[in-house]
């Protein structure tokens, strides 16, 4: 369903994104891997359009989106959370969400609808009046997840939406990815939460300074050596380190 | 979809600070009938002193809602707007003096002429992303030239403008024996902008608006254009603003660059909604009822001239100091929190 071809980005000397190959398929749940600062934010705001990649290609079902703005491509169905939650902030929980039903109807009850069983579905309709300043960082991360959830996508790019969370909460994040999932959006998710991770995915890929690394089954990548090395290996050290 | 039904009365109606009150469900319409009537009503008690008050209260109101809808609701701090205003003085004045052209018609053309420039400068300043502060010079800039060309202009009467002859009264040339006929005008285009800021705050146009004048980043990741929508904005907001222009030079039976160009009126048409709130459907109206209450009441009581003046500008610091926001999302904010701790 998405592509991406040889696709790099830099930002002056920092070569953020190089040359990733990788497929994402429908209805799936693809994880997305690698230490802070390897790149996956930056792959998701390429996949997204908020800037164009430096070089190579994006396709959307077979269509090149490589030079579509980032509107168009939210038009075609690739919805994205923000890693630091970005609430429209004059706007209540229920109006932040209420916009992105507005992409798919011009009707205020038909988007009105829309979004109270986006809230419903991301457990955020008792919340609905406050405003982003009276919200908890967890739902914050939910309201991204229902905001982008409105605009009725294809894909699903989630950016740690589970990070600082409490255990219960993985487990009804990870519960309600599920549910996204069996209503057919294909999700890709940049999680820390291993846990998330290996029970959620059927694929995982994992970016190290830029560069896709290993793309295999939660399984071996698990036991891949390298990965281990590089990434799981290195939060280890951090953590012990903290 | 039970749910939704049930719940669809927990979310405060839409727009960006407006008030339950205002949105249809608990909406005060009495209230609102008798505010209506009164204004309808005031020709016949007030003289016509007051009703040049009222007349300056209604279309000082007016120019800041109209400016409300490309400040207030998109966030793009435009500083045109008296030219804008200008353009439908000098429109509707040119026509009428040179060709006898009906200031009705004239007013057509001035809100169209104004339409098209604000879709030029527009273009151009969001092609090159000009926002905040390089938005609001763009648009002093784009004013000031205006007002320079207009005050050479032969065509235009140069620095001294226009003046339009006085003859027999009558709709059709927009002259009358009793300001009471512009008075009504005013107040006709006052409630009618109140239904356009109505209509924004709860339609996806609006809402648009406000999330792009939030974030331009959120925005187009939820499938907005912010450079579409925000000349669509700035086009409708200057459409609106330069009748006012046309019907205050039919008013004033002149039309001069002092007046009616350039950054001191572009500064009164802002400061309304500035002092009463931007991004709300009430605030410019309320905004208006104060200053133009303070001016009166200072014109009154100041002992020396210069005192008023002086005074004028120490309430303005203070509103905005105590009530940043404006007045009236303020004290809109301190009613609801009443009612919800009873
Ligand atoms: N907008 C930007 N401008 C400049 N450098 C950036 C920008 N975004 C990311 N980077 C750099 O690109 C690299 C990858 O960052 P990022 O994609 O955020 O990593 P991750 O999400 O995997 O933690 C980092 O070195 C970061 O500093
Ligand atoms: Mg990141």
């Amino acid at each position: 369903m998405i592509e991406l071809e040889h696709v790099s980005k830099s930002f002056g000397g920092v070569k953020a994104v190089r040359d990733v190959n990788l497929i994402i398929d429908h209805e799936k749940i693809l994880g997305l891997i690698g230490c802070n600062g390897a790149g996956k934010t930056t792959l998701f705001n390429l996949i997204a359009g908020q800037f164009p990649a430096t070089s190579g290609r994006i396709l959307f079902d077979g269509e090149d989106v490589t030079a579509l703005p980032a509107y168009d491509r939210a038009k075609l169905g690739i919805a994205r959370t923000f890693q630091i939650p970005q609430p429209l902030m004059k706007l209540s929980l229920f109006e932040n969400v209420l916009v992105g039903a507005f992409m798919r109807t011009a009707d205020r009850d038909e988007a009105g609808a829309a979004a109270m069983a986006v809230l419903d579905q991301t457990g955020l309709v008792d919340k609905a009046d406050l405003y982003a300043g009276e919200l908890t960082t967890p739902d914050l991360k939910r309201l991204e997840v229902a905001r982008a959830l409105a605009t009725g996508p294809q894909v699903l790019l989630l950016d740690e939406v589970m990070a600082g969370l409490r255990p219960a909460e993985v487990d009804a994040a990870m519960e309600m990815c599920r549910t996204i999932q069996k209503s057919g959006v294909t999700i890709v998710l940049v999680e820390h939460v291993m846990y998330a991770v290996m029970n959620l995915c059927e694929h995982v890929v994992v970016l190290d300074q830029g560069s896709i690394i290993a793309d295999d089954t939660p399984e071996n990548i698990a036991a891949d050596s390298r990965v281990i090395d590089i990434y799981l290996g290195r939060e280890h050290a951090n953590d012990e380190a903290a | 979809m039970q749910k939704v039904e049930s719940s669809s009365s927990a979310p405060s109606e839409p727009g960006i600070t407006l008030p339950a009150s205002i949105s249809g469900k608990g909406t005060p319409w009495i209230f609102l009938g008798l505010i209506a009537l009164a204004a309808i009503l005031a020709p016949t008690v007030l003289g016509r002193y007051g009703m040049t008050i009222g007349i300056t209260l209604l279309y000082s109101a007016y120019l800041a809602s109209a400016w409300n809808v490309v400040a207030g609701y998109a966030g793009q701090l435009s500083l045109a707007h008296g030219a804008f205003f200008g353009v439908g003085a000098y429109a509707s004045v040119y026509f009428y003096t040179q060709w006898g052209i009906s200031p009705w018609i004239g007013m057509v053309f001035g809100a169209l002429i104004s339409g098209a420039i604000a879709a030029g400068l527009g273009a151009v300043s969001f092609r090159y992303k000009l926002t905040g502060a390089y938005f609001a010079i763009a648009t002093l800039a784009f004013a000031e030239i205006l007002r320079v060309l207009i005050n050479s202009s032969q065509y235009l009467g140069q620095g001294s403008g226009l003046v339009i002859n006085l003859q027999e009264p009558g709709w059709w040339i927009m002259q009358f024996n009793d300001p009471k006929y512009f008075y009504f005008i005013f107040l006709t285009m006052m409630i009618g902008i109140l239904f356009v800021m109505r209509w924004l705050s709860r339609s996806r146009f609006g809402y648009r608006l406000a999330a792009i004048r939030e974030s331009e980043i959120v925005a187009e990741s939820l499938g907005i254009n912010p450079r579409r929508e925000k000349l669509l904005a700035f086009v409708l907001s200057a459409i609106l603003v330069a009748p006012a222009g046309s019907v205050y030079s039919q008013f004033l039976l002149f039309v001069d660059p002092p007046t009616f160009l350039g950054l001191t009126v572009a500064v009164a048409i802002i400061l309304p909604a500035l002092v009463g709130g931007t991004g709300t459907i009430l605030g410019p109206l309320i905004g208006a009822v104060v200053l133009v209450g303070v001016t009166e009441l200072l014109s009154h009581f100041a002992l020396r001239p210069g005192i008023s003046l002086f005074a004028y500008g120490m309430i303005l610091i203070l509103s905005v100091l105590l009530m940043p926001r404006g007045i009236w999302p303020t004290l809109h904010d301190a009613w609801v929190r009443r009612r919800a701790k009873k």
